[in-house]
């Protein structure tokens, strides 16, 4: 007997799908489940330290053991309003700002000149431009400190231009991160379509740099909003940020709501300016 | 809207190599030139150089006849389309059409309003709202196509525009820019390395070697007529057959075949086109040989076959190109002949 196939119409061939053994299904299982595990433990990582500080934040009295504060008072968020601790924030927001825009600019710059060289000169320059992190930010101050002193430059200024230094690397990196893999021949197509050179730098390349002058930015403004050291040992406490009254008060006994009030003051932001700047993304103004 | 452009004695160096050496050619107003060059051959810094964006080392760049060697690329009037789309990622597609119309200072509704009759033309008005990545690739080049067109350039400069692109969508966008031309008849000098693709929308065909060109000549005569041997295999010709001219007419394994009457008596290379040559019964043809391989493509087939030469002859090896599938196999003895009467020679 001869066994005849019948070509099968194409529209009602049966869809094949294969039967996943228990086996697949466990690990798929797993694959989808880990990412979750893990994002959350991380976010525990971050979120349990802030427990105890959202809790002292708004304690009367807590004794040691006890797992909870046994009373609770508004006054250490109150006293954050007041005129000295407001003055602080407004000294850390100025610093923060000042030294996003200095050293995003000077980044920028820095990694375009790098960009530009022949390589091995390139990871060279790129190289040194990182030593920064690795002198101790003590020596770094004191160095800078007495050349600063020498050339009377203003406090505040003098402030900038160290923590500006200091947060270079950080922008600088992201810049040639981001320019290893940009395309010149945007630029090139914007200026056949009509563009100056001075236009198609506003239009296209910041356009398309925004999201490394986001991250750059954000970098740069932590590094004056939380500094500490160099603000303490080169403006020689004239004028206060909000890192130093936390410093001051931490280092005081007692007032343990009142620090934990300056921390959170310090905490939100930051917070606040990186939710602006994921959203900004999320709208397609920056693609990844 | 369009121009003529000349290249008058172009030359271009990198540092110390020499990329573009003594480039003349002319491209006539709303024709097509296809630049035709294996990588690295400086198509695309020809390109350049046209656009503005590169000033050459030597030599003028002339639209209409102006010299504009020294005009901004803002200010050249070109259209410049790559190989990949390039369209800023942090604009929307209408947006991106209407760049060339914001940048000369229009209003952005009325920059819109144009840019969407550009998008009309490439057939992708209901797209202009999206964004450049929820686009396919094919959709993606027609965007930076309208986009470069709605410049209203003087001279379109496209640089290997389709040859990201799957097959189907090539000849999706040889339509397009078949219509193109018929529509706004721009002047195009299209960049390609795909010998077919320059025959199919080009009018004259510029093949480019190690920075020069080596001949410059409508479609059908290039192919037919190629300049040298190199010209010949870059168009894809697979014979060269070396004989001696005497008297106008060309000896060779291949028999005697009438060249030009004025071509100078000596050795030369004839240059039959696989696709000018037929395959014949044994008895009756001018040239005999055996058959030495059979390679089938679709529709047709291409047979190599080594001729039979006399004593004071070359051995020669040509490929005849056979419409659906020859009855022989290796070994077989075949006739070949040429299609026609009159052979092309290029003189030794
Ligand atoms: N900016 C540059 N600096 C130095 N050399 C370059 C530069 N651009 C191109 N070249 C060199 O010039 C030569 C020609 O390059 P070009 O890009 O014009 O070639 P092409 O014909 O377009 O090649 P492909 O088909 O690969 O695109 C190459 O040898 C290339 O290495
Ligand atoms: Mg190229």
């Amino acid at each position: 007997m001869t066994t005849v196939t019948k070509p099968v119409p194409s529209s009602r061939v049966p869809e094949r799908r294969p039967q996943p053994s228990a086996r697949r299904a466990s690990v798929s299982g797993w694959r989808r489940i880990l990412p979750v595990v893990l994002g959350a433990a991380l976010l525990l990582w971050i979120l349990l330290p802030l427990a105890p500080v959202l809790l002292w934040s708004v304690a009367g009295q807590w004794r040691a053991p006890a797992p909870l504060p046994g009373s609770w008072s508004s006054q250490a968020l109150e006293s954050l309003l007041s005129p000295e601790i407001l003055q602080a924030g407004l000294w850390s927001l100025a610093l923060g700002m000042s030294v996003a825009v200095a050293a995003t600019t000077l980044g920028a710059l820095a990694a375009f000149s790098l960009h530009r060289l022949p390589r091995t000169l390139s990871r060279i320059v790129g190289f040194l431009l990182l030593t920064p992190l690795a002198i101790p930010p003590f020596a770094l101050v004191m160095g800078a400190n007495v050349l600063l002193l020498s050339a009377r430059v203003p406090t505040f200024a003098a402030v900038l231009i160290v923590l500006t230094v200091t947060a270079l690397p950080y922008t600088t990196y992201m810049f040639s991160v981001a320019l290893a893999s940009y395309d010149w021949r945007f630029e090139e197509v914007a200026r056949t379509l009509g563009a100056s050179r001075v236009r198609v730098i506003r239009t296209v390349r910041m356009a398309l740099l925004a999201p490394a002058i986001a991250r750059a930015g954000f970098l740069a403004f932590l590094v004056g909003w939380s500094d500490y050291i160099t603000t303490v040992l080169i403006g020689g406490g004239q004028f206060r940020t909000l890192p130093m009254l936390l410093g001051s008060s931490a280092s005081s006994t007692g007032g343990e709501q009142l620090t934990a009030a300056l921390s959170l003051a310090m905490i939100l932001p930051p917070v606040i300016l990186l939710a602006f700047l994921a959203r900004w993304g999320a709208r397609g103004r920056i693609s990844p | 809207m369009s121009s003529s452009l000349t290249f008058d004695a172009v030359s271009h160096r990198f540092g110390a190599e020499e990329v573009l050496r003594d480039i003349t050619l002319c491209v006539p107003e709303s024709s097509c030139v296809a630049l035709l060059g294996a990588s690295g051959s400086g198509k695309s810094t020809l390109l350049r150089i046209a656009a503005g964006l590169l000033p050459p080392s030597a030599g003028q760049v002339r639209i209409d006849g102006e010299d504009v060697t020294a005009v901004e690329a803002e200010k050249r009037e070109t259209g410049l389309v790559f190989q990949r789309p390039l369209l800023f990622p942090h604009l929307s597609v209408v947006d991106n059409v209407a760049f060339a119309s914001r940048m000369a200072g229009g209003s952005k509704a009325e920059s819109r309003r144009q840019a969407r009759e550009y998008l009309e033309l490439v057939q992708l008005a209901d797209y202009a709202q999206r964004m450049p990545g929820q686009l396919s690739g094919g959709q993606e080049q027609r965007v930076a196509l309208a986009r470069a067109l709605a410049r209203r350039p003087r001279i379109l400069l496209l640089d290997e525009p389709f040859s990201s692109l799957d097959l189907g969508l090539r000849e999706d966008m040889y339509e397009l820019l078949e219509t193109i031309r018929e529509q706004l008849r721009p002047t195009i000098v299209l960049v390609t390395h795909d010998r077919r693709e320059a025959s199919v929308l080009a009018d004259t065909i510029a093949v480019l070697e190690h920075g020069e060109i080596l001949q410059h000549a409508p479609v059908a005569q290039i192919h037919h007529q190629p300049a040298s041997p190199a010209v010949n295999r870059i168009l894809g010709g697979l014979n060269e057959v070396l004989g001696v001219i005497r008297a106008g007419v060309h000896h060779s394994a291949l028999g005697r075949i009438t060249v030009a009457p004025d071509t100078p008596d000596g050795p030369a290379l004839l240059m039959p086109r696989q696709e000018s040559l037929q395959l014949t019964g044994a008895g009756e043809a001018p040239a005999r040989g055996t058959v030495t391989q059979i390679r089938p493509s679709g529709a047709h087939t291409l047979v190599r076959v080594t001729l039979d030469a006399a004593a004071d002859q070359e051995r020669v090896d040509v490929a005849v190109e056979v419409t659906g599938t020859p009855r022989l196999s290796r070994g077989d003895t075949t006739g070949v002949g040429l299609r026609g009467t009159a052979g092309w020679v290029v003189p030794l």
